[in-house]
């Protein structure tokens, strides 16, 4: 007989297990600390908030405050378990107005570290306490100024499975970079630094609002922000939203707070998206901070236990106020700034753009006339100007690059066999037989329709032009040996903290493609770049790549596609683009001698096709 | 308007003034040239807003309203012509202009000059001459370092730094970099430094006659006036700060190589045909009297080497170069002699002729490419 597995008794959990446990909701990672301890410091009225973290936080973390501080007594219970100040009864849970509540998180973090903790109130006798493992090893009286010290060290170093989880230093840096970037945001009046490995990443003086967010991310910023103030139905909606230059692939930067309290909220910057409507380009988004203030019970923050979302009463009207306070705060811009840029090919516009700006200014009074949008085709047939990685034009004919990729297409097709390749004709032989031959429509100027020999394929052309860009980006990508064109002048990388962190973790893709750089005291000087680039100006595809790496958040294998896909997007041809026959020809030809004609960069499909049978279904005819 | 106007004549002047007409623009009217006509004369003008280029050509029978005509339809119809006078005239109502040369007669539409952008009126703050032929020269040695990229405006034109000491031309591009510094233009500090349009130079150097008369060059707040004869070049200035170029050119390079132009221009074009064709980067190994080149594609399986006999005692150095770069620069060059100095492999190359023009000193500058190890 096998033997039965032995059963165990059930029982109650050691109250140090259950802290471990409940740690793990709360506290995830070094920056989660930082979030709980700056809370209690922020409760406790501070003024100042410096914080110090090594390894990211990892190793060491520490939070200092010149808040209220706490007597003795109330030290010693604030680290056990749903000890709080700020709740005495279940009543109170829905006006709950302070950041942190839930009264577990001074227990939970003394549970997984080794924690110091020295506090005085203003009666000027304090207590120093050390935990670790979540038991009380020592404790003994202090005096000194007002305030509250915490140490963490060796955090999760005893549950080393979550330890493992942790990312590396510069992941976890970038993490408590985001924290007190909201917290920073949401109290203006409070000072706050941060020092990393003994090195000062920032000290914000207290400031007014909208100083402060010059402060935490330059204020190079603020030109090209709107403010907005609005109270409607007893929703303050107050804030900053972003003009067109600071629109950023992926969810760039967008701050929400409710009611001092930063949450995330798909609602919400949905709301915001919206308002900006068509002046959007699409997978873009607007840099926003928005601060909404409301009765507390209208708001539900005990979703999560790290508070991060929260459930509104009436989720739909919160959405229509929002949307209509950032309309209200769009439509005070001066047209220009909502407007996407000219493209640089129009003279008109670029003599507009410079003499806004430090540039060429106008020999002439330019004749009244507002000028027309209009994009310029950057098609197939002429190589767009920025895209970095074609061959340079040999003479600049269109006509002669046209018949390059002609060539190729059909040296492509031929290695692949025809079957990847519906019936299109050549340019040669649409000349040769320009007559009685069916051409190619564009429906709406967004679709181009063609005819194949077993029916009818559709495709999107702006997705068909991203596809070739793409592929060719990439194939220029993948061979290049990271060999590096020097360059006269070093130029400096303006970056914000969090790309900077990005950066230096990508720093080595970066090298390996070819771009050499300089750092000196937290600059970074760009000494050369890829040979095979043709830019002068690679700093924007470097804040591409940082982008794209934030959106997919690290998951990103290759900086390659990244930064691939980022050119293929912004250099394809839009849709509304008309075009005529050659062109969409040689669309068509291109497309088909790509390795994966029929999706997109990101995954959407690039071809509808319409078979015979089908048709001749839908009209009956058998 | 009506005037009267030999073919060839017409021509050459439509010719010259069609490069300054954009070839893409959302405002119509720049596609336009403007005609002025006095009794005997014609002005005509097109412009960019940042270029503008005036004419002045010898008509008969000139009268009427000053008038704009699409630029390239009219040239077009003009060189299809045979060699005999042209008549232009507009029609009842000033809508049209009819084009008569012989039995071939032509309307096309025409505009009334007002919305055409007119020429601001100038403050000339100094003043200078100089022969153009010299100007032509300096402008083609320079103008292929010019970079074309918008985005960086002040690499675009040419540096004109009027100094006590000489007339230095700088353009680079950030990869390489011209200087020539003309000695004979000394001391004409009033003028300060500007930054010219690339665009404007060209057009300096092709759009205006003769060799011998000298060219006017007036500064006035924002931009420059070349005038020679009755043509005139108005371009704006790029304002903007140039870049610390003294501070980039090496030096210290003592490792020198001096060879025949002919035979270096010729190596470097040869082993370019097999370098990979988006870097073109060509390899230089330099030691005692020799210089191997050699390039590769690895991608499509391509190489080449090729040795030339030169002038060197320095260091053995192995260092990379864009192809088309070095072929542009020795292009360039008019010397029999050319000599390269080089530091490492990692530093900016320097290429200059053996002996200079008279009154001028010429130095080109190279970035080289790093190679991965």
């Amino acid at each position: 007989m096998a033997d039965l597995p032995v059963r165990r008794p059930v029982r109650l959990l050691p109250a140090a297990l259950i802290h471990k446990i409940a740690a793990g909701e709360v506290i995830e990672r070094p920056a989660s600390v930082v979030k709980e301890l700056v809370e209690n410091s922020l409760d406790a009225g501070a003024t100042r908030v410096d914080v110090v973290v090594e390894a990211g936080g990892k190793n060491f973390i520490q939070v200092e405050d010149d808040g209220c501080g706490m007597a003795p007594d109330d030290a010693r219970l604030s680290v056990e378990a749903h000890a709080t100040s700020k709740l005495a009864s279940l009543e109170e849970l829905d006006t709950v107005l302070t950041l942190g509540f839930r009264g577990e998180a001074l227990a939970t973090i003394a549970a997984v570290s080794r924690f110091e903790l020295r506090t005085v109130p203003a009666s000027g006798e304090g207590l120093h306490l050390w935990i670790a493992d979540g038991r009380l090893q020592d404790e003994a009286p202090t005096t000194g100024e007002r305030g509250t010290r915490i140490m963490v060290r060796n955090l999760f170093f005893s549950t080393p499975a979550r330890r493992k989880f942790l990312s590396s230093t510069r992941g976890e840096l970038r993490h408590v970079l985001i924290t007190l970037r909201r917290m920073g945001l949401a109290h203006p009046q409070v000072a706050f630094r941060l020092v990393s490995e003994g090195q000062e990443l920032f000290h914000w003086q207290p400031a007014s609002g909208q100083v402060r967010v010059g402060q935490v991310f330059g204020e190079h910023l603020l030109e090209h922000l709107l403010p907005m103030d609005q109270e409607i139905q007893g929703l303050r909606m107050r804030g900053w939203v972003g003009t067109v230059n600071t629109f950023r692939r992926g969810g760039g930067d967008q701050h929400l707070f409710i009611n001092g309290r930063p949450i995330v909220s798909r609602l919400v910057n949905h709301a915001v998206m919206a308002a900006y409507g068509h002046t959007l380009p699409r997978e873009q988004s607007p840099f926003f901070v928005l601060f909404l203030e409301c009765d507390p019970r209208r708001v539900d923050v005990n979703v999560h236990p790290a508070k991060r979302e929260v459930r509104f009463d009436d989720e739909q009207g919160l959405h229509a106020l929002v949307q209509r306070a950032v309309e209200h705060a769009l439509s005070q811009a001066p047209v220009a700034s909502l407007s996407p840029r000219q493209t640089p090919e129009d003279p008109l516009a670029l003599a507009m753009e410079r003499d806004e700006g430090a540039g060429r200014l106008l020999p002439f009074a330019p004749a009244p006339t507002p000028p027309s949008r209009q994009d310029s085709f950057l098609g197939p047939v002429q190589a767009p100007r920025d895209l970095p990685f074609l061959p340079q034009e040999k003479g600049g004919m269109a006509r002669e690059g046209l018949r390059e990729y002609l060539a190729s297409a059909h040296a492509a097709r031929e290695r692949f066999g025809d079957d990847a390749a519906p019936a299109v004709v050549s340019l040669e032989e649409e000349e040769r037989r320009r007559d009685g031959e069916p051409g190619l429509f564009q429906l709406h100027r967004t679709y181009i329709m063609a005819q194949t020999a077993s029916g009818l394929i559709i495709v999107d052309q702006h997705v068909a032009h991203e596809r070739i860009l793409y592929e060719r980006c990439l194939r220029a990508l993948r061979s290049m040996r990271g060999n590096s064109q020097r360059l006269l002048f070093p130029q400096p990388l303006e970056l914000g903290e969090e790309d900077r962190l990005i950066f230096e973790e990508l720093l080595e893709a970066f090298m390996q493609m070819g771009f050499t750089m300089e750092m000196s005291q937290g600059d970074v000087l760009l000494t050369g770049i890829p040979a095979e680039l043709r830019t002068v100006h690679p700093e924007g595809l470097i804040q591409d790549v940082l982008d794209q790496f934030r959106i997919e958040a690290g998951l990103l294998p290759e900086p390659g596609q990244a930064l691939a896909a980022s050119v293929a997007c912004k250099a394809a041809i839009k849709a509304g683009q008309p075009l005529n026959q050659v062109e969409m020809r040689t669309l068509l030809d291109e497309l088909f001698a790509c390795e994966q004609p029929f999706t997109c960069p990101h995954g959407r499909p690039v071809v509808v096709t319409l078979g015979l049978g089908e048709l001749n279904r839908r009209f009956d005819r058998s | 308007m009506r005037f009267t106007v030999p073919q060839k004549e017409f021509l050459a002047h439509l010719q010259k003034l069609i490069a300054v007409v954009p070839s893409k623009t959302t405002h119509p009217m720049l596609n336009n040239i403007l005609f002025h006509v006095d009794a005997n004369e014609a002005r005509l003008t097109a412009t960019d807003l940042e270029v503008s280029f005036t004419t002045r050509m010898k008509i008969e029978g000139g009268e009427g309203e000053d008038l704009a005509i699409q630029a390239k339809r009219l040239m077009e119809i003009v060189r299809e012509l045979d060699e005999r006078p042209i008549t232009l005239q507009t029609d009842r109502n000033g809508k049209q202009v009819e084009i008569q040369s012989g039995q071939a007669l032509f309307h096309i539409p025409c505009e009334s000059a007002e919305t055409f952008p007119s020429l601001p009126g100038i403050e000339v703050s100094a003043e200078l001459e100089m022969p153009l032929e010299r100007l032509r020269s300096h402008i083609e040695r320079l103008g292929f370092a010019v970079s074309n990229d918008d985005l960086r405006p002040v690499l675009t034109g040419i540096l004109f730094e009027f100094r006590e000491e000489a007339l230095n031309l700088v353009a680079t591009d950030g990869h390489r970099l011209v200087r020539i510094q003309d000695h004979q233009l000394a001391g004409q500090t009033r003028l300060g430094s500007v930054i010219i349009p690339v665009k404007a130079l060209n057009l300096v150097s092709r759009g205006l006659e003769g060799s011998e008369a000298p060219v006017k060059l007036s500064l006035a707040q924002n931009h420059l006036v070349f005038s020679q004869g009755g043509a005139q070049i108005y371009t704006t200035l790029i304002s903007g700060r140039y870049p610390a170029y003294e501070g980039v050119i090496p030096q210290q390079n003592e490792n020198i190589m001096q060879g025949t132009r002919s035979i270096l221009h010729r190596a470097v074009k040869q082993a370019a045909n097999c370098a990979n064709n988006v870097t073109h980067q060509i390899n230089f190994g330099v030691s005692e009297g020799k210089l191997v080149i050699t390039a590769e594609d690895n991608e499509f399986g391509s190489r080449a080497r090729n040795e030339v006999d030169v002038d060197y005692a320095g260091e053995t150095l192995d260092i990379a170069f864009n192809a088309t770069y070095l072929d542009q620069m020795l292009r360039h060059l008019d010397t029999e002699q050319v000599v390269f100095k080089f530091g490492t492999a990692e530093r900016a190359a320097l290429l200059l002729p053996e002996i200079n023009r008279e009154a001028e000193d010429l130095l080109m500058l190279l970035m080289p490419v790093r190679l991965m190890r």
